[in-house]
């Protein structure tokens, strides 16, 4: 096609020359908006990808919190189960009537 | 009769025509993919927000938390008992940490904060809007399938029954019958029961079998009620998703020509507790014939189920299996749907499978039986050797007659291990048919060229004096070389299983099959190639690298011959007609990495599988001869390689049909993906 092109071009030089410089234009266009695609396509992966590691580093760290407050939570249990604790319940229920201490009261069950 | 004025402007129109087209069709994929990732990006955020709620959320009670134990030691009473206590109670240390992990089991066990519980609670939990969307994208249908969903039941303990039936009730898609086939169970309230349901729901469907018939008449009993014009089979103590119907009905609604569909599991505990999810590939016969890996939820086409007869008595406990054989065999493979969506919920407990396959032990061997028939069924030539200890299957493919010639390619520069590579080959190699070629790129140590001189008798030795390029070494090596298969390999590479080349060789017996991976250990013997995913950090990354040998780890995906989006060029056999067709290596931009992958990916885009064998094992000692990728120059063109593979392939390296998106692309172990990438429905 190329060569039939480049033959009958020169024929009728006047006719073919917009045509000619029509299809250049249009192919640098179409070299362009392939770059351009293929540039963006790039940054979108790019783009996608940094998200998707944020977003896994911020569900470690939901996950983390939770666990350290699974963690709070097991030792405020552990303490709450102590001998100690139990035997001076009624003790410190004493203590904190007259007191502005209430650290004691803050145990679930404790009272 | 060319009219002599157009003649000129018909050829150069036609070229601007069809530039303009060019030119348009590349801003509209442009505009697509740009739209598409804005799409998920945003989707991205919404959890983003989500998740920083609830990282907020956790934090406030951590410290809330924290401020109450400090709160404990600053109280006098604490402080003034310290000698007290430590007196009285000289053991307290330890029995608070005895104590303390009592309590941390029973935290655990009260609120299990493992990641797919986070997981599901983050991306797969409904919301209000969430039902409403898909209620009104379902109202939407102009033609809505009706489903049927088949329940054969057998003595089943009320509540998981009860749970099955309600997860039916409540779906989100109202086009469903329930036909639910009791079969002879003991307790005849249980029947009652279900005559019961059936009065007052006129959506179900019921009968009773006079005698027992096991699983498999059960079912057809149940798919006599159906007057869908899809069936479902759901087992009598799991429960469905609330959108699976939905999801199925709209995949039907969106491709047409479908005969069957399936779509991701996971298991849920007595408790309801979720756990296990299995995402799985889309459609690979292949692996359909190593284990049932579409069984739940499968909706098939009905008239297909009965064309094929239905469930096959004598098949029971994999039945499942067999019928899926029997209708997939008949369709193409696009005509199998995959939802990458957890839709079923398989039980664990005591009886079921799910929990151990010994629950089940007639299961296996019914399995192997069903792979026989559908390979003879086929004509294809092959025997099924069961993997008893997991209930699998390995299908040996045979070796055509006469056995195609394999051209051994082996690239070496001064390789340390070239020797022991070869030796591994003459010794262990049973294969009758074969010849090495080795591409010597500018060896220089006497070891080698000693070795070299010595064996050239029995290798073909190629000197190729060009700078490092491993594509135009393996490709002029290829062009030199007579076999119709040929086989690329790595000379850091030693073989371990003596059938490797039969077995690679077999699986490309398969027409439709253009390369074939092997199994590669490191030297630790971890796993070090077992297939290769697409799109894992960019470009590709190797599946469950560093697991063990014997690893099942998700559903023996180290274990059984599948698809995949590529296999390693380290050892890759390929037919030499699909190495043509995809010309080769891609010596131009990819002179060193990713040009296996790029290869794999040329081959699948004209239509060729890739496939890959645990059955073909080999060490491979990685790198050793040529060091890694991090640094200077090296360092400098692994970046354009990428570069250029994220240009050249786009968005297909971030959808790899043998992978799943609810699965990473960050890490190679198979975890979750942190988000899903497929937020957004279709």
């Amino acid at each position: 096609l190329w060569i039939v092109i480049t033959r009958l071009a020169p024929d009728d030089p006047e006719f073919a020359s917009p045509l000619q410089a029509e299809l250049e234009r249009v192919r640098t266009q179409r070299i362009q908006a392939e770059q351009r695609r293929q540039a963006e396509s790039v940054g979108n992966m790019d783009a996608l990808l940094e998200a998707e590691e944020d977003q896994f580093a911020l569900a470690r760290e939901l996950h983390e919190t939770r666990l350290e407050l699974a963690e709070a939570f097991a030792l405020m249990e552990a303490i709450r189960r102590t001998k100690f604790h139990r035997v001076t319940t009624k003790l410190r229920s004493l203590y904190f009537r007259r007191s502005a201490d209430k650290g004691g009261e803050l145990l679930p069950g404790s009272s | 009769v060319i009219n002599p004025q157009s003649a000129p402007e018909d050829p150069l129109s036609e070229m601007v025509t069809k530039e303009e087209e060019l030119l348009a069709s590349v801003e509209q994929q442009r505009q697509r993919q740009g739209t598409a990732a804005a799409r998920d990006l945003c989707a991205y955020e919404e959890r983003m927000v989500l998740l920083s709620d609830r990282l907020e959320l956790a934090r406030v009670e951590l410290a809330e938390a924290t401020e109450r134990i400090n709160s404990i030691y600053r109280t006098r009473l604490y402080r003034y008992s310290r000698h007290l206590r430590a007196f009285y109670f000289r053991n307290r240390t330890a029995k608070l940490e005895v104590e303390a992990e009592k309590t941390d089991e029973e935290v655990w066990s009260r609120e299990p904060e493992l990641p797919y519980a986070l997981w599901v609670e983050t991306y797969d939990t409904l919301t209000d809007a969430d039902r409403s969307n898909l209620a009104h994208r379902v109202a939407q249908l102009s033609e809505p399938p009706l489903i049927s969903v088949l329940l054969p039941v057998f003595n089943t303990p009320e509540p998981y029954l009860t749970a099955a039936i309600e997860s039916v009730r409540g779906q989100i898609y109202p086009h469903w019958e329930l036909c639910i086939a009791d079969d002879c169970s003991s307790d005849p309230a249980l029947a009652q029961r279900l005559e019961a349901l059936a009065r007052e729901e006129p959506r179900i469907k019921f009968t009773r079998r006079e005698t027992n018939g096991h699983i498999s008449a059960a079912s057809n009993s149940a798919l006599a009620l159906a007057s869908g014009s899809w069936i479902a089979c759901l087992d009598h103590d799991d429960v469905l998703a609330e959108t699976a119907l939905a999801h199925f009905a709209l995949e039907i609604a969106r491709t047409p020509g479908l005969g069957a569909l399936y779509s991701d599991e996971d298991k849920i505990s007595e408790t309801g507790e979720r756990s296990d999810p299995f995402f799985k590939p889309d459609f690979d016969p292949l692996l359909l014939l190593g284990q049932n890996y579409l069984c739940h939820l499968t909706v098939l086409r009905r008239d297909l189920v009965l064309e094929v007869g239905g469930y096959r008595e004598g098949y029971e406990g994999s039945q499942d299996w067999d019928l899926a054989l029997r209708v997939t065999e008949k369709l193409a493979a696009n005509q199998v749907s995959h939802i990458a969506r957890v839709l079923y919920h398989w039980r664990i407990h005591s009886g079921s499978t799910a929990s151990a396959l010994t629950a089940k032990s007639y299961a296996a061997g019914a399995g192997t039986r069903a792979v026989a028939d559908h390979l003879a069924r086929c004509g294809a030539v092959a025997e099924v050797v069961p993997l008893e200890a997991w209930g699998w299957n390995r299908v040996k493919w045979s070796v055509p007659d006469p056995a195609p010639l394999v051209s051994i390619v082996i690239p070496t520069r001064d390789g340390k291990y070239l020797t022991s590579c070869i030796e591994s080959i003459r010794r262990h190699t049973t294969y009758p048919n074969y010849e090495i070629v080795v591409v010597d790129n500018g060896s220089t140590g006497r070891e080698v060229l000693e070795f070299l001189r010595l064996n050239e008798s029995t290798i073909n030795v190629v000197r190729d004096e060009g700078p490092f390029n491993f594509s135009a070494i393996n490709n002029n090596a290829v062009a030199l070389s007579g076999g119709d298969v040929i086989c690329l390999l790595n000379d850091d590479t030693e073989i371990i299983s003596p059938d490797w080349l039969e077995e690679m060789v077999g699986q490309l017996s398969r027409t439709s099959v253009g390369a074939v991976g092997a199994k590669l250990y490191y030297d630790s013997g971890l796993v070090q190639h077992a297939g290769a995913v697409l799109g894992i950090q960019g470009v590709a990354g190797h599946a469950l690298r560093l697991s063990e040998r014997q690893s099942v780890a998700y559903q023996g995906r180290t274990q059984l011959p599948r698809q995949f989006g590529a296999v390693t060029g380290a050892c890759m056999v390929i037919r030499r007609e699909a190495w043509d067709e995809a010309g080769g290596l891609d010596s131009v931009n990819l002179p060193v990495a990713f040009n296996d992958i790029d290869l794999c990916m040329k081959l699948r885009a004209a239509g060729w599988q890739v496939v890959w064998t645990p059955f073909a094992e080999l060490t491979h000692h990685e790198s050793v001869s040529r060091g890694p990728d991090t640094e200077g120059e090296r360092a400098l063109r692994f970046g354009r390689e990428i570069l250029y593979m994220k240009q050249r392939w786009g968005v297909a390296l971030r959808s790899d049909s043998t992978y799943n998106p609810n699965l990473t692309l960050t890490h190679e172990d198979l975890s979750l993906a942190w988000p899903p990438r497929n937020l957004v429905i279709e």
